[in-house]
């Protein structure tokens, strides 16, 4: 039984009113003078109350998607990475869409998707994409969903339960030619994609926001940024381990690049993240200015963590974790061509010493802005505050998506269906050179 | 009353546990029979676990702080604030080459053979390490060529500056020219670097900064894999007509850069395609590196454990040897391992004067014929 299932959930609070019941049941029976009575009574109420607390937590979960499953609550990442090495060298596809579904209107809830069944499988797999099994022209007003696996040809890290938005505009004919931006947008630690979807609401934000015209058609790449749950990897190429940096920073662009129209090169990708996931996103940039040349960091933090959930991320080398470390980076290091928003809060949130920290140690060409609420605590709410104007400032930098248009007519490419482009050419590899933005 | 305040976590302890002790003390009399004090239990029982809930609940919450107030738990908060730029200065200017001599590379007895050799102090912007080499460029650089569409050999060796070694960079240019003119080789760049950019890496890797310790001298953090993967790549395809494909950029070791060549295409396969190096085990980096300090880092910079345990690369190697008979070489590992997409094969070292003719050679096949399998 899933550890988001509603059946899950309706059995866990069953089992908590059991427990209550059970207590009210039993009560006179220790109702006794004697000593023991009262060591009974206490334990009756604590049996009940840790059985309430459970089913709290099962529920926090399911809201707020830290474990999609138990796998990545109590799985080993690790031993999980070496099967699927193999796997992803085997030359399979890059992208396997598991499912597809238009998005709903602004304001309409999106239909929840505890669990994504298999609807294909295989090298056609891809051939979902802009399938509209709801029928006539809607994915044209609508957006497509999918529901994704990424394999990592060259780390050999698999993903799987990743989320694409591909926007209305992918499916106009007036975009049939035309190559998109792309955002990647990571959770925190612990965190699942979906909770981006359904929490951050991201898509729904996009939607409203391109509607109002205040932002430019992107395609985002929704990710949970521990690859190896319930391993906390911050996003490290770990020596000797999961090459996790990699992965994100090669591995995911090329794959959305070789499967989806998306313009490559740092001009066209920016990273997007919220707590660990702005560490992240910075980080990106940061070490890879040839990949991204925009990141948002919602709440993030800016030195190279390590604790219990993450285990020995640097090898033991203080030089190496200081390489990953962004303010380390600042201080010892030229800085990138990058331009970089960071989002906090002045009350309520614990990166915002951080943060200002941060900002003063960046140099030019690196290039700074902030988004500072009053007051915000360290949640989803705070983010979808902070979100539109993230959004925004992204879709103000990134090298936009050319429609068709009758009086300016563009020379079409030969081969731009989601098909050919797979088996198209290997892409140009992105300069960082001139990708600075102001 | 503030969701943060310490105030409400000490008001809801001290709730708790009165809630508890009251019901502990009033339990006999709740124990009756009948509907009214079972539905007094349930209410009690529910009213101590709801209180403690809440105590653990505001708790975590402050401790974590996940909500900061009562507005911002229930969503109500919807004050935004406006995007401010940091106060920025223009960046100095950094000259990416500088041109320090220019010569006509002239092959004895080949007038057709012919092309330039430039002396350049290469600055990376990402790395910002400036190191002096090497830039052959082909007889018709510019003239008659495609702009930006010239293929990249980069050569890594210590020996660019002698006049005697195959690896330096006067025969190198001579050898490409004579196979250019023959037609044996398509038209192409070459940049030749030094191999150790600092005393503390002779192997191009990102080396970490050091503290100063017992015996150790504090050294700072030289990226000699950002210099060589993603700088000379970007200078190359900025400053010169170099083309940005990876399909189009090898690299060429002798035994000084041989790990640095193998090395950086192992780990970075979206840059290069091609690494042509003497043979060798290279299960550890030459000199002595920093990072021998870590086992991880250590196992990290071992090539053959990258083969045993990385996904395949799409990459093309050359082991260059005085002879590879059956079984013979200390890359046989390598040969052995290679699985789709790479490519392993070794070859003898030409005789002659031009012992590294057959060389680039291969190197000139491989970057066409890995972009065409690639493509199909």
């Amino acid at each position: 039984m899933g550890l988001t299932s509603g059946a899950f959930l309706v059995l866990i609070i069953g089992i908590a009113l059991a427990g209550i019941a059970a207590t009210v049941w039993l009560w006179p029976r220790a109702a006794g003078r004697r000593i023991w009575h009262i060591g009974v009574r206490i334990g009756m109420v604590a049996v009940s109350e840790v059985l309430v607390i459970v089913a709290f937590l099962v529920m926090l979960n399911g809201y707020f998607s830290f474990y999609a499953s138990w796998s990545q609550l109590l799985g080993s990442g690790t031993t999980q990475l070496t099967g699927t090495a193999k796997a992803a060298s085997a030359g399979g596809p890059l992208v396997t869409v598991v499912k597809a579904e238009p998005l709903p209107p602004p304001g309409k809830p999106m239909r929840t998707v505890p669990s994504l069944p298999a609807v294909a499988a295989g090298p056609k797999a891809i051939d979902l994409i802009g399938v509209n099994r709801a029928g006539g022209k809607q994915l044209a007003q609508t957006g497509e969903l999918l529901g994704v696996t990424i394999n990592g040809a060259h780390t050999g890290i698999s993903e799987t339960g990743n989320f694409v938005y591909l926007p209305p505009q992918y499916f106009q004919p007036a975009y049939a030619h035309a190559r998109f931006p792309a955002v990647l947008a990571l959770t925190g630690y612990p965190g699942s994609s979906w909770s981006i979807v359904k929490r951050l609401k991201l898509p729904g934000t996009a939607t409203t926001l391109a509607t109002a015209h205040k932002i430019r058609p992107a395609i985002y790449v929704m990710m949970n940024v521990s690859v190896a749950m319930p391993r906390d990897t911050e996003c490290t190429n770990v020596p000797a381990g999961p090459q996790v940096e990699t992965f994100f920073t090669q591995d995911v662009p090329e794959a959305i690049e070789r499967t989806f129209r998306v313009e490559s090169g740092p001009e066209a990708w920016g990273v997007l993240g919220y707590s660990t996931g702005g560490f992240c996103a910075v980080k990106f940039a940061m070490m890879n200015p040839g990949e991204f040349s925009l990141a948002v960091s919602l709440a993030g933090y800016y030195t190279a963590l390590e604790d219990d959930t993450t285990g020995n991320l640097y090898g033991t080398s203080d030089g190496y974790r200081s390489l990953n470390n962004p303010d380390w980076r600042l201080e010892h290091l030229p800085a990138p061509p990058v331009s970089v928003l960071v989002a906090s809060s002045k009350i309520g949130e614990k990166t915002y010493p951080g943060t200002l920290k941060f900002l003063s140690l960046v140099r030019p060409p690196m290039r700074a802005y902030s988004l500072f609420l009053p007051q915000g605590g360290h949640n989803f709410t705070t983010w979808n505050r902070e979100l539109p104007q993230s959004l925004e400032w992204l879709s103000a930098r990134l090298q936009p998506a050319i429609p068709q248009t009758a009086t300016a007519p563009v020379t079409p490419r030969p081969s731009t269906s989601p098909k050919s482009k797979s088996k198209s050419k290997p892409k140009p590899r992105p300069s960082h050179s001139g990708s600075h933005h102001g | 009353m503030g969701l943060t305040s310490p105030v409400l976590s000490y008001l809801l302890a001290v709730l708790s546990a009165g809630l508890l002790l009251a019901l502990m003390i009033g339990w006999r009399r709740l124990a009756g029979p009948g509907v009214r004090a079972i539905a007094l239990r349930t209410a009690a029982l529910v009213t101590v676990q709801a209180a403690v809930l809440a105590l653990i609940f505001v708790v975590v919450n402050r401790s974590g702080e996940f909500y900061s107030s009562w507005s911002d738990l229930f969503g109500s908060d919807t004050t935004s604030a406006s995007v401010m730029t940091s106060p920025s200065a223009t960046a100095a200017r950094i000259r990416p080459v500088v041109v320090t001599g220019h010569a006509v590379v002239r092959v004895p007895g080949d007038r057709a053979a012919t092309g330039t050799l430039e002396s350049v102090r290469l600055t990376g912007e990402l790395s910002g390490l400036t190191v002096p080499g090497d830039v052959f460029l082909p007889a018709g650089y510019r003239d008659g060529g495609p702009v930006g569409q010239y293929p990249v050999t980069l050569v890594i060796s210590s020996d660019i500056a002698s006049t005697s070694s195959a690896y330096g960079a006067i025969r190198l240019a001579q050898t490409a020219a004579r196979l250019i003119a023959a037609r044996q080789l398509d038209p192409m760049i070459m940049v030749m670097l030094p191999a150790g950019l600092a005393p503390s890496d002779e192997g191009c890797l990102n080396e970490p900064p050091h503290e100063a310790s017992a015996g150790v001298t504090a050294s700072p953090a030289i990226l000699a894999s950002t210099f060589f993967s993603e700088d000379v790549p970007a200078i190359m395809e900025s400053s010169y007509a170099a083309s940005n494909r990876p399909a189009d950029w090898a690299l060429l070791g002798d035994t000084s850069g041989g790990y640095c060549a193998l090395q950086l295409a192992l780990n970075n396969s979206w840059v290069f395609s091609a690494a042509a190096v003497p043979d060798g085990d290279y299960t550890a980096p030459p000199g002595a590196a920093g990072s021998a300090l870590s086992p991880q880092l250590k196992q990290q910079d071992n090539l053959l454990w990258l083969m045993r345990t990385q996904p395949m690369q799409p990459v093309s190697v050359l082991f260059t040897g005085p002879s590879f008979r059956s079984g013979a070489g200390k890359a046989q590992p390598y040969l052995t391992l290679a699985r789709r997409p790479m490519h392993v094969t070794t070859a003898a070292l030409g005789g002659g004067n031009w012992p590294l003719s057959n060389v680039l050679s291969w190197i000139g096949g491989a970057i066409g014929v890995h972009s065409q399998a690639i493509a199909g």
